[in-house]
């Protein structure tokens, strides 16, 4: 009786579990830890069986035409995904939202209000903020920012910089002063190692404070960070996937209510 | 069985995970974007001056702006180990280490990447160059070996002149200069972006008198310059950009005469660049003649200069970022002085570059071009360069490479046979009433070949800014001249032929330190020492390099005012005079250049006013040999005076 009861509730959990693996796949680009540790937090919260797939191992997955399709990465999002899935972008700033109403995007941009929020628990006296940008997706954030900045008494400066040759003249450019901090977007044209170095050395002989968004950039010298955890934008995908599978309709551009701080220690004014 | 079950069912009950294990827990705070941008783009790979594998300075417009400077290689002057002269009023020789003389070949001169050299002669009319002043971004010095990148003539170095974008220009300025000997500047710029549409368009006309004698003129030119872009959504960028300018400029053509570079020159230039690959296709004509330059007659000569280059950004694993190039370059020539009606040259090339991040710290550049050319044998020339971040003050780099300069066509080519009445300028008269002049070219001149090695220190400690270098470098095959003169009352006959000599051997290092005093007043103080040696070679003295070179710069810039001091001086040289065996030598000199302008807000908002000197204490000295006598020509460099000038400007 034991034996068949077990083999009956095993049928039904094999069935059912079926049953989720076509609803939902989630797409890594690689086995990069970044990916990693929002995966892990979405697989936390989707509390869903699902299909995994790895770029690294499977460059070129068949037969995925499942209900929700998160994709982690931009490599991943470009892949061509079947018309009728509704496709969760997460830390994909490097991908186009794909033109279909059934395209999400969870933002690694926090809220305009909220980033002067943060920005000012870095430097309270902050009323002057350059941020630069190359993407046109940032762009649109980066106007969102200035707009917001200019209602609520601050001064942003948005400048597309289309190499690391326009960033320096750009900064040439700038006129700092004492009340200025330097947020660099999660623009991937625009954060490499160069125009970081540059962008480093400049805030550090002017002392604005350069904030990054991500906090591994703090490690590499960013006097702060102020950003959305990758464990955060995990989460908000899995919590995307969950309205869609009861039949809800998510935002399309999904946006963070918290966001993080890391300070330097050895940067400019650490708490 | 239930064991088995048990484990089935916990495995259908949970999602697969992979195992992790392996990956890095403190990852490249990199590594996320690099994957990023992977998949967009890999935009062009321009460094830092921090991570540059060379010795790289910069000239930005703000500090030109601030110098005053009313000529471009007077912005030069303050770079520790840049030669500057000024062999007549409005024109100047630029060097970078040594080996500075008036119709100098060994610099690369670009403009925005596209050489700026004349393709016949290898050098510059710094006139004829199409942009304006105003118009400039940035000025960057490469010193050292340069061939690894930029192929010929980047034997002591390479400075790119860099414009600035419609998007930098936002708007337009116009400016009018004036000032004594007749100085009359005026230019308009104007650039703006609509959508993916940029363009930009300048024109100016310049004109100026002599310091010897300000009743002559030394120079007047009238330029204009125009760019237009479109950027596709795909992220590829198309440009299409044109120029000309009109001249008479007085230039010093050393030992011969003063002469007066009378030319029309122009380019177009189409461009296509791409997330990872760039197209550059360019056409640059020369048109003129040498007037008073008794050697050519006054012969018109024509050149055409078509290059066509191709580079392709590819990223390789473990941080390694190459970059293949290919290139194409075709001068045609057409010189009544030469040995044909019409010169052909084709040079080809091809290069690659590495840049190896193996850490955060470290940076390894790895570079090697290989170039063609009908008379000489394959160059390569290879160059490398490893930079170490010490930690975010201290950056040390050592480096070293080769550098070629192939003969010019002058030098392969020409037949210059002059017969003329002798005044008593040429020659003593009497006895000699007719003076021969016979200039011989030569095909089979060897290239220019440059070793060198450089090991340097950068420094940020907070508003103190410190960097120090030292180099060496040895120059084999130094292609020069042997005249034999040959007096036969009454025929004095001089025969010039160009061929390699021997080597010069040169060390020497470089300091210089920026301070901010205050937000918005810095200071600057630059040292230079330099020291040749030659064996072997006739035409051109190595002492004529000063061994010291002193620079000092302030600038203050606030509530409008842009105010400059800069204070050169410079080590006194020897000379060959052109005459045998026989030197002379150029005393020491100070120069202090002014500059004071004030930007009008609210009201007059737009408007600028200002006033600048060059040599402001009017030392009266000459920076290239003058004209010694009859039969030794010296540089013929003209002596240097103050020329104060005004300037209003409208930015709009």
């Amino acid at each position: 009786m034991v034996r068949f009861t077990s083999i009956f509730i095993t049928l039904i959990l094999v069935f059912r579990t079926s049953a989720y693996a076509e609803d939902v796949a989630a797409v890594l680009s690689s086995n990069s830890s970044h990916y990693q540790k929002a995966y892990e937090a979405f697989r936390k919260n989707l509390k869903q069986a699902h299909l995994l797939v790895n770029l690294a191992a499977t460059p070129s997955p068949k037969n995925i035409n499942h209900k929700v399709i998160v994709v982690f990465g931009a490599r991943a999002a470009r892949l061509p995904w079947p018309e009728d899935s509704s496709i969760i972008l997460v830390l994909a700033p490097g991908a186009d939202l794909p033109n279909r109403p059934t395209a999400h995007r969870v933002s690694m941009l926090p809220q305009p209000r909220a980033l002067f929020k943060a920005l000012q628990m870095v430097r309270p006296d902050m009323n002057h903020l350059y941020l630069p940008w190359r993407t046109a997706a940032v762009g649109i954030y980066a106007e969102q920012v200035a707009r917001i900045g200019k209602k609520t008494g601050f001064n942003v400066l948005a400048i597309q910089v289309k190499d690391t040759a326009a960033l320096a003249t750009s900064l040439r450019a700038l006129k700092t002063n004492n009340h200025q901090v330097i947020w660099l977007p999660p623009d991937p044209k625009l954060i490499e190692r160069t125009s970081f170095q540059m962008l480093k050395d400049y805030c550090k002989g002017r002392k604005i404070p350069l904030i990054a968004p991500t906090a591994s950039l703090v490690k590499a010298g960013a006097d702060a960070s102020v950003s959305i955890s990758f464990a955060e934008s995990g989460r908000l995908a899995a919590k995307s996937v969950n309205i869609i599978l009861s039949g809800g309709k998510s935002e399309r551009l999904i946006h963070s209510s918290t966001f993080s701080i890391t300070y330097n220690p050895a940067g400019i004014n650490p708490p | 069985m239930s064991v088995l079950l048990t484990i089935l069912c916990n495995a259908l009950l949970f999602p697969p995970t992979f195992s992790w294990a392996g990956i890095d827990s403190e990852p490249d705070p990199f590594a996320f974007f690099d994957e990023e941008r992977e998949i967009i783009s890999a935009s062009r790979r321009p460094t830092t001056e921090r991570l540059s594998p060379a010795t790289v300075y910069i000239v930005t417009a703000e500090q030109i702006a601030a110098s005053g400077a009313q000529t471009i290689w007077d912005a030069l002057r303050g770079v520790p180990g840049v030669d500057v002269l000024s062999s007549r009023a409005m024109q100047g020789e630029v060097s970078i280490r040594g080996n500075n003389v008036a119709l100098q070949n060994r610099t690369l001169i670009l403009i925005d990447g596209r050489t700026a050299l004349n393709g016949l002669f290898d050098i510059l009319t710094w006139e004829s160059l199409s942009i304006q002043m105003s118009e400039i971004d940035r000025i960057e010095i490469v010193a050292g070996a340069g061939s690894a990148l930029y192929g010929a003539s980047a034997v002591q170095g390479v400075i790119n002149i860099i414009t600035k974008s419609a998007e930098a220009l936002g708007g337009g300025r116009g400016d009018y200069v004036f000032g004594e000997r007749k100085t009359h500047f005026a230019s308009a710029v104007y650039g703006k972006r609509f959508g993916s549409w940029t363009y930009k368009i300048s024109t100016g006309r310049r004109s100026t008198n002599r310091f010897d004698d300000s009743s002559r003129e030394a120079s007047r030119s009238i330029k204009g310059n125009s760019r237009v872009t479109y950027d596709f959504k795909s992220g590829w960028t198309v440009g299409l950009e044109g120029g000309f300018s009109d001249i008479v400029t007085q230039s010093s053509f050393r030992s011969l005469a003063p002469s007066f570079d009378k030319s029309s020159n122009g380019f177009i230039l189409f461009s296509l660049e791409g997330p990872r690959t760039r197209l550059r296709n360019y056409w640059n004509i020369n048109n003129g003649s040498q007037i008073d330059l008794p050697t050519f007659r006054g012969a018109g000569y024509s050149s055409h200069l078509f290059d066509s280059s191709i580079e392709h950004d590819i990223n390789l694993p473990a941080n390694n970022e190459l970059t293949l190039g290919l290139s194409v370059r075709r001068i045609d020539t057409s010189f009544s002085v030469f040995d044909r009606n019409r010169v052909i040259h084709l040079l080809r090339a091809a290069y690659a570059e590495n840049v190896w991040t193996p850490t955060e710290r470290w940076r390894v550049t790895a570079s090697l071009r290989i170039d063609t050319h009908p008379f000489t044998p394959t160059s390569a020339s290879p160059r490398g360069g490893v930079v170490y971040l010490i930690n975010d003050n201290n950056t040390v780099r050592l480096s070293g490479g080769t550098a070629f300069r192939n003969p010019t066509e002058v030098e392969n080519h020409l037949q210059a046979n002059v017969s003329i009445p002798n005044s008593g300028a040429l020659a003593p008269n009497p006895p000699f009433t007719i003076f021969v002049s016979n200039i011989i070219g030569d095909t089979t001149l060897k290239p220019e070949k440059l070793w060198s090695y450089e090991l340097s220190h950068a420094g940020n400690y907070g508003p103190l800014s410190t960097r120090v270098a030292y180099f060496q470098y040895r120059l084999n095959d130094v292609i020069g001249t042997v005249d034999t003169r040959t007096l036969a009352a009454p025929t004095f006959t001089l025969q010039r032929n160009f061929l390699n000599q021997d080597h010069i051997d040169a060390f020497g290092s470089e300091f210089s330190a920026g301070f901010e005093i205050a937000r918005g007043f810095n200071a600057g103080f630059s040292y230079s020492y330099q020291s040749l040696k030659a064996r072997g070679i006739t035409s051109i003295k190595p002492t004529a390099a000063p061994l010291h070179k002193l620079s000092g710069a302030t600038t203050f810039n606030r509530n409008g005012w842009t105010l400059g001091a800069n204070l050169h001086w410079v080590d006194e040289t020897t000379w060959s005079t052109g005459s045998g065996t026989n030197l002379a030598r150029i005393p020491d000199y100070t120069l202090l250049n002014l500059s004071a302008a004030y930007r009008f807000q609210n009201k007059f908002s737009g408007l600028e006013i200002g006033i600048a000197a060059f040599n402001a204490l009017d030392r009266k000295h000459f920076e290239t040999l003058p004209t010694q006598s009859e039969a030794a020509g010296g540089q013929n460099g003209e002596i240097m005076r103050s020329r104060w000038i005004g300037r209003v400007t409208y930015h709009f």
